[in-house]
C-alpha cells in the first residue's frame, strides 16, 4: 500500500522533470526572478511574428510566437536585453509588447472594439523609437494621454523593406480622437521624423494626421 | 500567558505593497516618488503604478537582467543562435549522455527504503 504510493509519487516527479522547458529548476528560478523585481502596473507579453505576403489571418496567427510574459521591470529587461534589436532581425518580422496576454491580432477579444496608431519611421530611428515607446508603455506614461475608458493595449514594431512601422494599440477606437498619444510620442522623440502617421480602427477607415 | 498573547496580536495594514530594493540605484531621484514607483490613486482609470524613464533605465543594469528568463520561447535565429552549417565536433558525446539517462531509473528501487 505504502510502496505503491511512493511509486506513484516518483512517477509523477519523473514526468515533471522530463519536460525540457519547464523543469523544477527552471520554475524555481523563474519564481525567484519575478519575486525580486519591481512590479509593473500590469503584466506585458512579448510576441514575435513573421509576415508572409498572401497568408490568411489564420496562417498569420499560427506564425505568431509568444516569447514571454513579464510582471516586473527586471523581467522586462531580462527579455529585452536578450533578444536581438529590431535593427538586427530580418525584414517582415514584427515584435509586439502587449498588455496582459493580448494577442496582436484583430481577432483577440481585447481588440474587438480597438485600433492602433501607425507611425512610419526611418530605419535608423527604429531602435530608439521602439525602446522609448516600450518604456513609456510599461511606465504607464502613455496611459495619461488616453480618454477615460480607453487604454493602451500594446506596442508593435514591424520591420519592412523601406520605412519600418510602429503601432500603438488602444482598446476603444471611438475614443481615439480624444487621445493625445501622437503628440506625446513626438514630445518623447523630438529628433525623430515620422514619415506617416494615421489611426486605424478595426472597423473604420484610416484617419490621417 | 493569554494576556500577553492578546496584547501581541497584530495584523499588517491591508493592501500594503512591499517593494524590496537590492540596490541603492533603485532609489527614486526625488522626494515625491516612492521606491518602486509612484501610485496615483486618483487617476481616471483607478490605481495605476507609473515609472519614470530614468528609473526604468536604472533597472536595466540589475544582475537579474543579464540573462534571459529560463523558459523564454526558443526561436532559432532570434532568441537562440541560428543553427550553424557545420555540426559541432563534440556534439555526439552530449547526445549520448542524454540518451543514457533513461536507463538510470532502473537503479532507483534501491532508494525507496529511504522514504
Amino acid at each position: 500500500m505504502a510502496a505503491s504510493n511512493v511509486e506513484g509519487v516518483q512517477h509523477e516527479e519523473n514526468r515533471h522533470t522530463d519536460s525540457p522547458q519547464l523543469n523544477r529548476k527552471a520554475l524555481n528560478e523563474l519564481g525567484s526572478v519575478e519575486e525580486k523585481g519591481v512590479p509593473l502596473n500590469t503584466s506585458w507579453t512579448f510576441w514575435l511574428d513573421k509576415t508572409i505576403r498572401g497568408t490568411t489571418a489564420a496562417e498569420y496567427e499560427a506564425s505568431l510566437r509568444k516569447l514571454y510574459t513579464v510582471n516586473t521591470v527586471e523581467g522586462f529587461w531580462s527579455v529585452y536585453n536578450n533578444i536581438p534589436a529590431p535593427s538586427i532581425i530580418n525584414t517582415r518580422y514584427s515584435y509586439h509588447l502587449m498588455r496582459h496576454q493580448i494577442r496582436p491580432v484583430w481577432e483577440d477579444e481585447a481588440n474587438s472594439s480597438g485600433g492602433n496608431w501607425r507611425l512610419k519611421c526611418h530605419k535608423f530611428n527604429t531602435v530608439q523609437v521602439w525602446k522609448e515607446l516600450l518604456l513609456a508603455a510599461i511606465g504607464e506614461k502613455l496611459s495619461e494621454c488616453m480618454a477615460e475608458g480607453d487604454e493602451i493595449t500594446g506596442i508593435s514594431v514591424s520591420l519592412r523593406d523601406r520605412d519600418d512601422i510602429i503601432q500603438i494599440w488602444n482598446s476603444q477606437a471611438v475614443l481615439a480622437e480624444q487621445a493625445t498619444v501622437v503628440s506625446k510620442v513626438k514630445s518623447l522623440l523630438p529628433d525623430v521624423t515620422f514619415t506617416a502617421v494615421f489611426y486605424k480602427g478595426k472597423s473604420y477607415l484610416p484617419v490621417f494626421y | 500567558m493569554s494576556a500577553k498573547e492578546s496584547v501581541s496580536l497584530g495584523r499588517e495594514i491591508p493592501a500594503t505593497r512591499r517593494v524590496i530594493l537590492h540596490d541603492a540605484a533603485h532609489m527614486p531621484n526625488d522626494y515625491s516618488s516612492t521606491p518602486g514607483g509612484t501610485i496615483f490613486s486618483t487617476t481616471p482609470g483607478g490605481t495605476r503604478i507609473v515609472y519614470d524613464r530614468a528609473f526604468l533605465l536604472q533597472c536595466r543594469n540589475s544582475p537579474l537582467t543579464k540573462s534571459p528568463p529560463p523558459n523564454m520561447a526558443k526561436i532559432p535565429g532570434v532568441t537562440t543562435p541560428a543553427e550553424k552549417g557545420s555540426p559541432k565536433v563534440n556534439g555526439n558525446p552530449e547526445c549520448k549522455t542524454v540518451a543514457e539517462k533513461p536507463e538510470n531509473p532502473g537503479d532507483e528501487p534501491q532508494f525507496e527504503m529511504d522514504i
